[in-house]
């Protein structure tokens, strides 16, 4: 049986998220778009989640601790742009929130959606033009479903601004 | 059950050799290091000649670091530009890592020097990996945040100031490759007479002193060691005849299952106190070496046998 925590989106003082999972690559600021319209359509919140991922291998702790200030800057930077680019997109007002997670980048994602009762969707954006839908897709794919705690929302990374808002 | 390895020339119980391979593949596993620098000080005190002994792990890093560049490759990990660089330079360390040993074995002396240098080296990784350990567990239970330094990211060193620089966009850097090349070459030398990947020392120069992110230092150093640890194997199979693969085998086979298990219980352990209990293991094979060096022998005469 799996054991999924009960989502409280409708009760009183929660709000429904949809949770989206930031990188560089093209297709992510895809599924940020779509989220954040979708978010606005049903008056919900954008969640932003960065996962900092420590480097396998090294018998330095400060080793890990560079990479993780290096990580963190790089959220910094990642955050940053979005903001801009929610705020260019006419998304400014949209409730959101950001989260920052160090760890393997698919069991963060798994247990921030675990945690977090108002997380109602997980948006991806597949990667187009390579092999495969893209690293983060595939990896949290293919390591199954099973008990995940909802339903997972994957946006075609070629899909433009107007055909998401008129879906939205 | 004991088996009679080829080329170093001793008979050891084959359980023991399993064991070691399994032991180390796990600690290697849990702690996420490379194990030469663990596995070459425990080949030696079981009896396991020191030439022997470095040659032989160099061949079994071949496999993990291998194994290991792969999956950082297929992920987009490895600045290969900057890692052919550190290539070209570990292959002339390892070309004269391993005429040092040949003459060392000429004059005799390679057994003494191998020990010393890793009396040194374990000496020197230990004490450091456990300050820097102790000083993490007091921190976290004083503040709970860390304070280290922080890293600027366009600060700029001596490093910046050489000749010959080339631009390496993987790692966003535009350096001169004498650093790299530099750095190659220790560890290449590394490889030949110790027998180590040389992890320890490449990855924390290839951010402190190269600036490399973070995100592609281990894919690219193991991309390096990966080829250094080839060429040294072959080259001191050559040259030197030091290449045991029975040995190499044995190691490698339960190596490879300890390391499995050891990376599944490392992720749910707390880094830090283990890394005390690492730096302790190291300090005790330090002083178990040196003891070796110093102490007077019970029997007087060894038989030097083998080699020509």
């Amino acid at each position: 049986m799996p054991h999924r925590k009960k989502r409280l989106v409708h009760e009183k003082g929660h709000i429904r998220k949809f949770m989206v999972v930031l990188d560089e690559t093209p297709e992510c600021e895809t599924a940020v778009y779509f989220a954040a319209a979708r978010a606005r359509s049903t008056h919900s919140m954008l969640t932003m989640l960065y996962v900092i991922e420590p480097p396998g291998f090294t018998h330095w702790l400060a080793v890990e601790e560079t990479a993780r200030e290096e990580g963190e800057r790089k959220a910094e930077a990642l955050f940053r742009m979005y903001r801009q680019k929610l705020e260019k997109w006419g998304f400014g007002d949209l409730p959101r929130e950001e989260v920052v997670r160090y760890g393997q980048r698919c069991e963060q994602i798994r247990e921030l959606a675990n945690e977090d009762p108002d997380i109602s969707f997980l948006v991806l954006g597949a990667a187009v033009g390579g092999e495969g839908p893209g690293r983060l897709v595939t990896n949290l794919i293919t390591k199954g479903t099973k008990d995940f705690p909802t339903p997972i929302v994957i946006v075609p990374g070629d899909m433009t601004f107007e055909e998401i808002d008129a879906l939205a | 059950m004991s088996i009679y390895l080829p080329i170093a020339e001793v008979s050891v119980n084959i359980y023991l050799l399993l064991g070691l391979g399994g032991i180390v593949g796990f600690l290697s596993g849990m702690f996420g290091v490379g194990g030469g620098f663990l596995m070459t000080p425990l080949l030696m005190m079981i009896g396991i000649p020191p030439a022997v002994a470095v040659a032989t792990e160099a061949n079994q890093i071949v496999a993990s670091s291998v194994s290991g560049a792969l999956a950082q490759y297929r992920r987009g990990n490895v600045d290969v530009k900057m890692g052919l660089i550190l290539l070209a330079g570990g292959i002339v360390g390892s070309v004269i890592g391993v005429q040092i040993v040949k003459i060392l074995r000429e004059i005799g002396q390679v057994d003494l020097v191998i020990k010393l240098t890793y009396v040194t080296m374990l000496s020197i990784i230990g004490s450091m990996m456990f300050i820097e350990s102790v000083n993490a567990i007091r921190k976290s239970r004083k503040a709970g945040k860390k304070a280290g330094p922080v890293r600027k990211p366009g600060s700029h060193n001596w490093v910046h100031g050489l000749p010959f620089r080339m631009r390496f966009p993987r790692s966003k850097l535009y350096i001169s490759i004498i650093p790299p090349i530099g750095v190659g070459i220790l560890v290449g030398l590394l490889a030949a007479i110790m027998g180590v990947g040389g992890g320890f020392i490449m990855v924390p120069a290839m951010i402190y002193l190269l600036r490399m992110p973070t995100g592609v230092v281990v894919g690219t150093s193991l991309f390096q060691i990966g080829f250094v640890t080839i060429l040294t194997t072959i080259l001191n199979a050559v040259q030197n005849q030091t290449v045991d693969v029975v040995l190499a085998l044995i190691l490698m086979s339960s190596a490879v299952i300890g390391a499995q298990l050891g990376a599944r219980v490392g992720s749910r352990l707390p880094g830090e106190q283990l890394r005390v209990l690492l730096a302790l293991m190291v300090l005790a094979m330090c002083v178990k070496l040196a003891w070796g060096l110093v102490a007077t022998p019970e029997e007087l005469f060894s038989f030097a046998g083998g080699g020509e």
